[in-house]
């Protein structure tokens, strides 16, 4: 009984050591994540009700000014119009890319010829500075392939980013080709993981790499594929498109996404313009939250069942 | 185990918040036997020099006296940190540990109604020297920078100028200068040197710009003459910041319609005058220089009307000039989205020299502390030849065409569009020491012969009025000098107003001066509408706002 005591006294200072040490361990990061994310959030929710006045150097309540304009402005607002476009088709391309490398990734998986080669070059551009990525791609896209065309033709070419025909597609081709790299390399390792008598038994039952794809490969990691689709629609109005990386805040409403819109204009916008890209952030999430969890529903009820 | 593990986290932890302190980019080791006071200096167009000069001659000047009574510090130490990536805006300011700074791109309004700077209205008026800085102000800047809380809480930095840039050394030797006598049997341009010079753009003989265009179509007769008889390039521009091209716009627009209408865009009250703006083209007018002739109407601007300030006269030749160089590929250098400004003003010093000869540069007024290095790397490559170049800027003509006089001359007016103020950190309001050392410090480097000695080093006028001595002009390059002409002749507009409908949208306004809307798309810049086949009188009237999308756009100042 004594033993049993001591015992149960003994768990107990133990236990209340480990929690002390947890709580000490654990303090900063809550700390800074109720400041830094619930805080900052909250207040942005009450900024997109308020107005700034200059003068008094406060803010003021307004009720729903701020969304009032922010609707005004979705159905006006020609940028505004081009954005959700190009927020769109950036994730209609991210998604497919997402196919391509989930191809690519099978290709890897299975060593083909050349495999560790393309696997090295594809994820080179997550590797290297985003900017200096695209510095070299302007370079690559103004400079090399004019000259090219140049000299095959002899005609004269305008750079693919300095046209604005042929802009938003080289801006976009850039944006899949860099994400490539990381996509591809999840698929693959969610595809290493798949045991080798499973594809060892689709074998022996005469299964062609194409049907060992499809039946075996595809299925196993769908979950994989359905994490990276239901986390691209979530980022439709967060992505910027590498924007800020081409041209700072200085790029042509034509290759505005939501994203971009709001980053530049908090670092453009003035205090007494923060209430109203609030209210916009609050109108994008009301649209961006129920459409993931639709998104996530929808590709869970339709995906391969194991 | 577990304990050396733990420990390990902690001390992880403890790198990480390590890891949290800013290196504040101040390079001199702090002297503990001196007070500092940390400055900070926008790196851009006029560099850091001038203010190592100040430190040198402030810091002599007060050695011996004490700024922290208690301790045995004597004298004072000056912590520059300069550079152009941490510029401070807004509330970093209020955490950042420099008390004085000299930066650009200024949001004044903003900074004072967040009680982000420290009131030095006892600087400004302060009358020691014979003559307060309140006084070197213009009436606009007293009113201006005051507006808010009826206190000063800045000074005016230094002023930039933006459009062009001429090879004074070419067009000399290329004789690119319009002769007296028009009629002389050169396209009107002088045939020898000593040719006497049309009266340019002031209209008036002997003066700097003799010789210069005086209109926008002497501007364009000039550019034919240079591509097509001279084989120089006429421009050059930067394709990486497109906005660059906006200069042009801007400058054509402020020496046609004048100050007092460039100012409409920020106080948008014509305080009863008549302000000419347009309602249509007639588009087969004939002889019109940009081939649409406008329909020209007066009216009266208050804030209710003020969106019919994007219709002005000025707007529109400004759009129209870029479109007329934008549409022949002669007069400007081939560029894209790689060619920086810098790569620019390279390829402006090297082309002469290269006999590849280039004659204007899109630029700031400060472009020749930019291109310092450049300048360098040409004597490196090109020895004598490349030493003592001679630069001059361009007033580009506010006069469509005709005979220009002293009457009906350009109007002589530009955009500060740079915002540089010098301010003290209103962190420090609490430290009586640190102010009364911010305060003496920043009222030093405004002492009139530190006025004139910042202009003698950077080539650039503060944004105050004040001599220069013969002795200061002696040592300025003669760019410098035509620089400081515009300073003397020029009236600068600057983007601050006393409007409450400018102050709560300032932004929003600057950023949307021209923007447009032509077939259903969007522009920004006018430069990637009008380098294609839009028209300048499309893109002019795709500006166009209506009173509805004026008072919705800015509703919360209308229901106020």
């Amino acid at each position: 009984m004594l033993n049993t005591k001591n015992k149960s006294s003994g768990m107990n200072k133990r236990n209340r050591n480990r929690l002390i040490f947890y709580c000490v361990f654990l303090a900063f990061p809550v700390l800074q994540f109720c400041i830094f994310y619930i805080g900052v959030n909250f207040n942005s929710f009450l900024l997109a009700f308020k107005s700034y006045d200059y003068s008094t150097g406060l803010y003021d309540w307004v009720g729903f000014l701020n969304f009032k304009r922010v609707f005004y402005d979705f159905e006006h607002v020609q940028y505004l119009q081009m954005s959700i476009r190009n927020s769109l088709l950036l994730y209609l391309f991210t998604t497919l890319t997402s196919f391509l490398a989930l191809f690519f990734s099978y290709y890897i998986y299975k060593r083909g010829p050349g495999s560790k080669l393309f696997q090295t070059m594809l994820f080179l551009p997550n590797i290297i500075s985003a900017i200096v990525m695209v510095v070299i791609f302007k370079y690559f896209v103004e400079r090399a392939i004019p000259f090219v065309w140049e000299e095959i033709t002899g005609q004269e070419m305008e750079g693919l980013l300095s046209n604005l025909k042929t802009q938003l597609g080289t801006i976009i081709f850039y944006c899949c080709w860099t994400g490539f790299g990381v996509q591809m390399l999840m698929y693959s390792g969610a595809m290493s993981g798949i045991s080798d008598s499973v594809v060892e038994a689709a074998k022996l039952d005469g299964a062609t790499p194409v049907r060992e794809f499809f039946s075996i490969i595809f299925p196993l990691i769908y979950p994989t594929v359905v994490t990276f689709l239901v986390v691209e629609v979530a980022g439709i109005f967060t992505n910027q498109m590498n924007l800020f990386n081409f041209y700072g805040t200085k790029a042509e409403y034509n290759l505005y996404t939501f994203g971009y819109f709001l980053y530049t204009k908090i670092k453009t916008e003035n205090i007494s313009g923060y209430p109203y890209l609030a209210a916009m952030g609050l109108v994008l999430t009301a649209v961006a939250v129920p459409l993931t969890l639709i998104i996530r529903k929808v590709l869970n009820k339709v995906g391969p069942k194991i | 185990m577990k304990k050396t593990l733990s420990i390990l986290l902690g001390l992880l932890l403890c790198f990480s918040m390590v890891a949290c302190k800013r290196d504040f980019g101040h390079t001199e080791k702090i002297d503990p036997k001196r007070t500092q006071l940390y400055v900070f200096n926008y790196d851009g167009g006029v560099g850091t020099e001038w203010l190592y000069d100040i430190k040198a001659r402030f810091e002599a000047e007060y050695k011996d006296e004490c700024f922290e009574p208690g301790t045995d510090k004597k004298g004072v130490q000056i912590m520059i940190e300069a550079n152009k990536n941490s510029f401070n805006a807004d509330s970093t300011i209020q955490s950042n540990p420099n008390q004085v700074f000299f930066t650009e791109n200024v949001p004044y309004n903003e900074l004072v109604s967040q009680n982000l700077l420290l009131e030095i209205s006892d600087i400004v008026t302060d009358n020691s020297t014979g003559r307060s800085l309140e006084s070197r102000m213009t009436e606009d800047q007293q009113i201006n920078l005051t507006a808010l809380k009826g206190k000063y809480y800045a000074l005016p930095h230094y002023d930039g100028y933006r459009g062009l840039a001429y090879d004074v050394d070419l067009f000399e030797d290329k004789g690119l200068y319009f002769a007296a006598e028009k009629e002389n049997g050169n396209n009107g341009f002088i045939i020898s040197k000593t040719d006497k010079r049309s009266a340019g753009p002031d209209g008036k003989f002997d003066t700097r710009d003799d010789g210069l265009p005086s209109t926008l179509e002497e501007f364009f007769e000039l550019c034919e003459y240079m591509a097509s008889t001279m084989s120089i390039t006429p421009l050059i521009f930067t394709g990486m910041y497109k906005e660059y091209t906006n200069y042009i716009i801007e400058a054509v627009f402020a020496n046609y319609s004048g100050a007092e209408a460039v100012k409409l865009d920020y106080t948008f009250d014509s305080e009863g005058k008549e302000v000419e703006i347009i309602t249509g083209f007639n588009e087969l007018g004939g002889d019109d220089l940009f081939g649409a002739t406008p329909i020209v109407k007066k009216v009266v601007i208050t804030p209710e009307n003020g969106y019919l300030l994007k219709q002005q006269v000025g707007k529109y030749y400004g759009l129209a000039t870029l479109k007329k160089i934008l549409s022949d590929s002669r007069y400007f250098s081939k560029t894209n989205d790689t060619v920086s400004h810098l790569d620019a003003q390279e390829a402006f010093i090297y082309s002469k020299l290269e006999n590849k000869p280039i004659g204007m540069l899109v630029d700031g007024s400060y472009w020749v502390n930019e291109a310092s290095g450049a300048f360098e790397r040409s004597i490196e490559d090109y020895g004598k030849r490349a030493e003592n170049r001679k630069f001059g800027w361009m007033p580009l003509p506010g006069v469509v065409s005709g005979e220009v006089t002293e009457e009906n001359a350009s109007k002589n007016a530009a955009k500060d569009m740079v915002r540089s103020y010098a301010y003290i950190n209103g962190n420090i309001a609490g430290d009586e020491n640190k102010v009364k050392l911010a305060k003496l410090f920043l009222s030093y480097c405004y002492k009139p012969e530190n006025l004139q000695k910042f202009t003698e080093i950077t080539g650039s006028p503060r944004g105050l009025s004040y001599e220069l001595t013969s002795e200061n002009k002696k040592n300025m390059s003669d760019y410098e000098l035509s620089i400081w002409d515009m300073h003397e002749s020029f009236e600068m507009v600057r983007q601050l107003s006393t409007s409450k409908l400018f102050m709560d949208n300032e932004r929003d306004l600057l950023n949307n001066l021209w923007t447009s809307t032509v077939n259903n798309m969007p522009y920004s810049l006018p430069y990637n509408a009008l380098k294609g086949s839009t028209s300048a009188m499309d893109y002019f009237n795709g500006m166009r706002i209506s009173k509805t999308e004026w008072e919705n756009n800015y509703k919360g100042w209308f229901n106020a």
